[in-house]
């Protein structure tokens, strides 16, 4: 299982939306949550060794109100700002929050308006069975 | 036995000396090089990772990139007594309508909407760059230290 469909699965069932990949379907559940992974900082090491590997990942909370999008965002907070140890098959070494930023509601097609807050989270990871150790005899 | 009373001169004159000195390093024009060259690297890591739309979806395809590629794109602040600031974004671009620059749609593919999808870039090379960015910086820091 991959730390993409470890956080969803974590995310799906602590915050108790639904969740969705890069966008929202077309008649989505609201609120939602939408994740997206940024980018992977490259780790290196002298022995090959991979250890975590710190990634930035978007979640994007969408709402039909304010106070929708704001308490789902309270919740997401609350479930992965801090979190280290197992989710699912993979290993968290620490998620931190990196940056909140409030969106100004779009009207989409019919007169419907969404809300949104972007979060972006540095998640570090280790997915099990990627680990390379070095042998003793090496 | 008592200690003997110690007087420390120059204290004045040294805090001054250490003052020009910072001053001279934060908003010289060696350190705005040095400073420069770490964000002309983020500059050239976003450019090179910028989506590129086609026409007639997009009517000026490449811009963004060239945009990026601009040197206008790195731009330094020296003025806040704070300490000196690069900035790195999308520059203006001559040939182009004040409507149809970069820096207005940059935002919506970094972030993504509702319907479309984020296509970072911005951040994506902050973070490829930022171990290359902190080098150049921290040698031509100590570059210009030795010239002082």
């Amino acid at each position: 299982m991959t730390l993409r469909q470890s956080l969803h699965d974590y995310l799906r069932d602590t915050v108790d939306v639904s969740v969705h990949e890069g966008k929202l379907p077309i008649r989505p559940v609201m609120p939602a949550l939408v994740q997206h992974f940024v980018a992977a900082s490259t780790v290196q090491t002298h022995s090959n060794r991979r250890s975590l590997i710190p990634r930035r990942v978007q979640l994007d909370v969408y709402g039909n109100n304010d106070k929708d999008v704001d308490a789902t965002a309270t919740k997401l907070l609350l479930a992965l700002d801090g979190y280290h140890g197992p989710m699912g098959d993979t290993t968290i070494g620490w998620a931190t929050m990196l940056t909140d930023m409030d969106f100004p509601p779009t009207e989409i097609k019919g007169g419907e308006v969404r809300f949104r807050r972007t979060l972006d989270f540095e998640v570090a990871y280790q997915e099990r069975g990627k680990l390379v150790v070095p042998s003793s005899s090496s | 036995m008592a200690t003997p009373p110690m007087r420390v001169r120059g204290g004045p004159e040294l805090v001054a000396a250490l003052h020009r000195v910072s001053k001279k390093l934060a908003s010289g024009p060696a350190t705005i090089e040095v400073l420069k060259a770490g964000g002309r690297k983020v500059a050239d890591e976003w450019a090179r990772r910028v989506p590129i739309g086609e026409a007639p979806h997009d009517p000026h395809p490449g811009a963004y990139r060239r945009a990026m590629e601009s040197p206008d794109s790195v731009y330094v602040d020296a003025s806040d007594p704070a300490g000196t600031r690069v900035y790195v974004r999308p520059a203006n671009l001559t040939d182009l309508d004040i409507r149809d620059q970069p820096r207005w749609y940059a935002g919506r593919l970094e972030f993504g909407d509702a319907s479309r999808s984020p296509e970072p870039s911005a951040r994506a090379a902050a973070e490829s760059s930022k171990a290359e960015v902190i080098q150049i910086v921290s040698a031509g820091i100590s570059r210009v230290v030795k010239t002082l």
